[in-house]
């Protein structure tokens, strides 16, 4: 269920300083929405691609349904962008539709289509970054940011309640599922519901115990957890410039040209 | 108590099958680069106020009861699980309920715009669902705007002395039909059609995603009013002090 995290820990990249990962995504992301050219966007989808697979160590097959993860969305969102209901026909296609027309004009195809591929190109950044980076790294980068502290305390407690709620769900779904809880429509809305229910009711108990336990152990309101420095070697800044120095001189050219 | 099962069920999900099939996944958040820059940063902007206003409630209840933090923290997590959670929705597809619906019953909608944010940045690192950049647009529809139409709903029902479960299935369902609309309303202003303008759009975006959204909702309006029943049923004591339950059987305060 929670593929992701588990490759961020795997991957090659994960030496690599968070701080220079959450950089690079956060310009590829950058150019590829700000130049909005779909060529360059077709660039990083590749780049990216290539990188979080051949560098990071990431199987092909599970990055790829990973990309294919928003396509129901980019779908249903890129549909009445590129359809449109007009007074007169479009260069296209035109379908009569009572007085007027469901049309289909060659600008709203070209617009939806470099859409889908800026839409993919930051997906391809996200993924590089969540790919490569585990979640607790991603918020030491954020209190490096001066997020509150109120905020980043709470969200690595709720990945640490994640982790164990994922584990207790899914063995519980495994034995609904022994136990023919997932047959018909019926049983499987039951069965939902009744994971959810005493799964929040467990928590709940866990969680009070876990209070216990931290209380007992002198929690005074701050939670301190053990990082370890990972410093940005002068060759991975280098190619991270690099990299983003290409990027942004395809783009140049790409709005020069037109 | 009991909650009348079998005669609610089943012409809900006559109504559920009339839908047509539709690949139904998480689609109501804007995924990763779908918006421009600059809607990325006013609907961040907007959240803002929100966000500020629910941390301080959370540090106020939490100088009270340190103990809260770690519920509120647990509440987030169950949403974050719930999503993973599949359900039935239409013929041959599933869908996933949000959770936020629950959220803002038991806590108010100040605090779970917090853990809404917290879910949906989670959501996007983990799971690939939403994004970075669109996390603005996000927490103003699904942990903004959903919460507080379910809480409104929610007490409203409770003013009005209504059945407590039908303010839970009307509060949940509402909620996420808000959270469609405010998803709609917002593609619809990054992306005007060039004849009908930035409304026609909205209706376009709207009609689209209400192959998907409307079962869902209901679908998490059931589902929604089960865990309720299940926690009044065997878990009253443990959450007294959320000050939720107003019907005989659960825990009357």
């Amino acid at each position: 269920m929670n593929v992701i995290d588990q490759y961020a820990y795997m991957s090659r990249l994960n030496p690599l300083s968070p701080f220079l990962k959450c950089l690079t995504a956060a310009a590829a992301m950058a150019a590829c929405l700000g130049f909005n050219r779909w060529l360059l966007s077709l660039f990083i989808i590749v780049s990216m691609g290539c990188i979080t697979v051949l560098l990071g160590g990431v199987p092909w097959k599970t990055y790829i349904r990973l990309l294919l993860a928003p396509t129901v969305f980019l779908l249903l969102a890129v549909l009445p962008i590129v359809i449109d209901v007009t007074k007169t026909p479009a260069n296209l296609l035109s379908v009569p539709f009572f007085s007027r027309y469901i049309s289909l004009s060659r600008q709203s195809v070209y617009m939806g289509a470099a859409l889908a591929a800026k839409a993919m190109g930051c997906v391809s950044c996200l993924y590089f970054l969540s790919l490569s980076t585990p979640v607790f790294e991603i918020v030491q980068v954020l209190e490096r940011l001066r997020c509150p502290r109120l905020l980043t305390e709470l969200m690595l407690l709720v990945y640490r309640f994640i982790m164990i709620m994922m584990d207790t769900c899914r063995s519980m779904s495994t034995a609904a599922d022994a136990r023919l809880g997932y047959m018909t429509r019926k049983t499987w809305m039951k069965t939902t519901a009744m994971i959810a229910g005493s799964l929040f009711l467990k928590s709940y108990k866990k969680s009070s115990a876990m209070y216990d336990a931290m209380e007992a152990r002198c929690y005074d309101g701050r939670l301190e957890f053990l990082n370890e420095p990972k410093s940005v070697t002068a060759a991975h800044a280098a190619a991270a410039a690099g990299y983003t120095a290409l990027l942004i001189c395809i783009g140049a050219v790409l709005m020069v040209r037109g | 108590m009991k909650i009348k099962r079998k005669a609610g069920y089943i012409p809900v999900l006559a109504v559920m099958a009339a839908f047509t099939v539709a690949p139904v996944s998480n689609a109501m958040h804007i995924m990763e680069g779908f918006l421009a820059p600059a809607y990325c940063i006013a609907w961040g902007l907007v959240c803002v106020p929100f966000i500020v206003l629910g941390l301080r409630s959370i540090s106020r209840i939490v100088e009270r009861d340190r103990k809260t933090m770690l519920l509120i923290a647990m509440c987030a997590a169950f949403a974050f699980v719930l999503s993973a959670l599949k359900i039935p929705s239409v013929t041959g597809s599933c869908s996933h309920p949000t959770g936020v619906g629950l959220g803002a019953v038991f806590f108010g909608p100040l605090a779970t715009s917090v853990f809404g944010l917290i879910v949906l940045l989670f959501q996007a690192l983990l799971l690939g669902h939403g994004g970075i950049t669109t996390l603005g647009a996000n927490v103003f529809s699904m942990a903004i705007v959903g919460p507080f139409v379910s809480y409104g709903v929610y007490r409203l029902v409770k003013k009005l002395h209504g059945n407590q479960y039908a303010g839970v299935f009307l509060a949940a369902a509402l909620g996420d039909l808000a959270t469609y609309c405010v998803t709609s309303v917002q593609l619809g202003l990054a992306y005007p059609s060039p004849e009908g303008g930035v409304i026609g759009a909205v209706i376009e975006f709207l009609g689209v995603f209400a192959l998907t959204q409307i079962p869902l909702a209901v679908a998490e309006g059931i589902v929604t009013v089960l865990i309720f029943n299940l926690i009044a049923k065997y878990g009253a004591d443990e959450t007294k002090s959320l000050d939720v339950f107003y019907e005989k059987g659960g825990a009357v305060r």
